[in-house]
């Protein structure tokens, strides 16, 4: 209901004083090829996604909303904040309060250090750039080259799923979003983070020192329902970006101590380099991009919800440098361990300069056993942007 | 009527007797000394059809001894909004460069080392952008004394230093009086004409020289780009402080 009002009064607020804007409004529409019974084969669904910001001296209201609305799935019937705070900057800090989205890593396709907030699988679960905001505390202090922050997450959020008839609902029994907690609701994580670059050498590097409840669950099924359950854990995060002539190197590392007894210590790396032949072809750039994931925790990586556990990546990025900065962009990620594939393929370009259009193909090629089934997903994107 | 032809003769000696690398840095010191700038600037992308698509940018500069500092903030098209560009331009290697996406609140180290890759997709690569200073050229010949438009200008070659560099060489025209850049020439890797730019509709202010609007013309696409200053503030009072990364997730 409180979202409902501060919703409503958003455009009152927007014409009564002086508020920057942006966002977009739009429709997706999917069609799915797959075997599953009592799948749904399409989808439609409006979304609409708004900032708005107003300073005052030198402080900051910033409200970022996320809205969509499915046809069939009513769990794909919501708007939320993703950011919701105000932010203060002092000469060389600032303190945040609010509910807020943060990004930490290097990577392209898969962040493993970007741990702070949970991912939004109402949205493309394969999609791990949609996040749900986390309310939270912060303290930031700017260096020369550097920062360095200390963050509380004030508690861990449940994660909603889309519903047992959409394909992108993986399971065999229904999920109850209800989330188990160790240490229970009112445990806050505490995150201390450095990030920094160096002068001589094109690098940019960054740190994570985590203590509370890890962004990774593992389901347990109770009564014919699945729930997540959300453990505490001790966890060290190191990323790092280095620039050699064209070539960019990318690393991310994780070692997590936990006393769950589900889950134990756990270790994750990551690697990926980054190649670009500009202008290859008029003023088009052609990108070549190749990650590669590994964990080794005790559950297999896909039960913590993570696609990547001992997977090898390799992607495509076609820039056109055209007037409607049009973009081809692809990858085929396939796990080393049985096999299983991903494949995706994405043209993004701009129409009448405030429209902008997609077009996507994935397909999922899993193995006999998995959780997964196989499935082909073609989706058309169109929205308008202001 | 013999003290006429006497100081002509001088003036044409002394225009004369100046270098091409002489002129570069008479050119340099007509527009440099802005300290720091905020402008907000239009650019026009029309392509073989003369159809036209517009970005604006904020673009913020700070002027330094072994190089500038820019911030460029995309004010549209809407789709990238806030998309923020920060350049720390080095004489000795490459630049830094980093690019903020605000929708996923990432700052990106980007590779600079390639310098002709297009700018927002214009005619304008990202070193037609940056800073035009005489040290990142060697230079060519005797400058010759030509008509452009009606103005005496300087012609002489430059050859860009950097290796990575997406011309062969330039050919600038410099206004004899004020040693304003008025056209430039690029060729290509091939070493034939690709693109030409002409310098107008320059401000005085505070004694320092800006250029108002650029014109690009690729003459092997048949597609342009016009760079616009709507607003122009120098001296502006920027700091080092105000190219940091804290800046672009502002």
């Amino acid at each position: 209901m409180k979202k409902l009002v501060l919703f409503s009064l958003l455009p009152l607020m927007v014409v009564a004083s002086e508020i920057e804007y942006k966002g977009n409004f739009g429709f997706e529409t999917k069609y799915f090829h797959h075997d599953m019974p009592n799948k749904r084969d399409n989808a439609f669904a409006l979304q609409l996604e708004a900032e708005f910001k107003k300073e005052f001296g030198d402080g900051e209201v910033v409200v970022r909303l996320k809205s969509f609305f499915d046809k069939d799935d009513e769990n794909r019937r919501y708007f939320d904040f993703n950011d919701l705070y105000y932010k203060y900057n002092f000469e060389n800090s600032d303190i945040l309060i609010g509910r807020s989205t943060r990004f930490w890593g290097a990577l392209e396709f898969y962040n493993l250090s970007d741990v702070f907030n949970t991912k939004d699988f109402l949205d493309n679960p394969f999609d791990y750039e949609s996040k749900l905001g986390a309310w939270n505390v912060a303290y930031t202090r700017y260096l020369e080259n550097s920062e360095v922050s200390l963050i509380i997450k004030l508690y861990e959020d449940r994660q909603p799923m889309q519903d047992i008839k959409s394909v992108n609902n993986f399971f065999p029994f229904p999920y109850n979003d209800k989330l188990k907690r160790q240490k229970g609701k009112d445990r806050p994580s505490v995150f201390l983070t450095y990030s920094g670059s160096l002068d001589e050498v094109q690098m940019d590097y960054g740190g994570v020192y985590q203590n509370g409840y890890d962004s990774s669950r593992y389901m347990s099924l109770e009564g014919g329902t699945f729930f997540q359950n959300a453990y505490i854990v001790n966890k060290f995060i190191g990323y790092a970006t280095y620039i050699h002539g064209d070539t960019i190197y990318k690393t991310e590392l994780v070692y997590a101590f936990s006393d769950d007894k589900e889950i134990g210590d756990y270790g994750e790396f990551g690697l990926g380099v980054e190649y670009t032949l500009y202008s290859f072809w008029d003023a088009k750039d052609l990108g070549f991009l190749s990650e590669y994931y590994y964990n080794d925790s005790k559950k297999d990586a896909k039960k913590l919800g993570k696609f990547f556990g001992n997977d090898l990546t390799f992607g495509f990025r076609l820039s056109m440098n055209d007037q409607a900065s049009s973009e081809v962009l692809g990858g085929l990620s396939i796990d080393l361990d049985n096999k299983e594939k991903i494949f995706f393929v994405k043209y993004d370009t701009r129409v009448l300069e405030k429209y902008k259009l997609g077009l996507s193909y994935q397909r999922l090629d899993p193995v006999s056993d998995s959780s997964f089934k196989e499935l082909d997903e073609l989706k058309l994107e169109f929205g308008y942007y202001f | 009527m013999k003290k006429i032809i006497v100081a002509s003769m001088m003036i044409a000696s002394s225009l004369l007797a100046l270098t091409n690398l002489e002129i570069a840095q008479k050119a340099d010191k007509a527009t440099d000394g802005f300290e720091s700038s905020i402008s907000k600037t239009q650019m026009i992308l029309i392509n073989a059809n003369g159809q036209k698509s517009i970005r604006d940018l904020l673009m913020k500069t700070l002027e330094g001894e072994n190089g500038d500092k820019t911030i460029s903030t995309f004010l549209s098209p809407a789709d990238v909004k806030g998309t923020k560009v920060l350049g720390w331009e080095h004489m000795d290697r490459d630049d830094d460069q980093w690019l903020y996406l605000p929708a996923l609140k990432r700052v990106k180290r980007i590779a600079s080392k390639n310098k002709s890759g297009s700018f927002m997709g214009s005619e304008f690569s990202y070193e037609d952008i940056g800073n035009q200073n005489y040290k990142k050229y060697t230079f060519e010949g005797e400058p010759e004394i030509v008509k452009l438009d009606g103005l005496e200008c300087y012609k002489g070659a430059r050859v860009p230093k950097d290796k990575n560099s997406g011309y062969t060489k330039q050919v600038s025209f410099v206004d004899t009086k004020d040693f304003l850049i008025r056209k430039i020439d690029y060729y290509d890797r091939k070493k034939e004409l690709l693109k030409t730019a002409t310098f107008s509709e320059y401000k005085l202010i505070d004694g320092i020289w800006r250029v108002g609007k650029i014109e690009m013309k690729n003459h092997q696409n048949d597609k342009s780009t016009i760079l616009i200053w709507k607003e122009d503030k120098i001296k502006a009072g920027l700091n080092e402080k105000d190219f940091n990364k804290r800046e672009l997730k502002k």
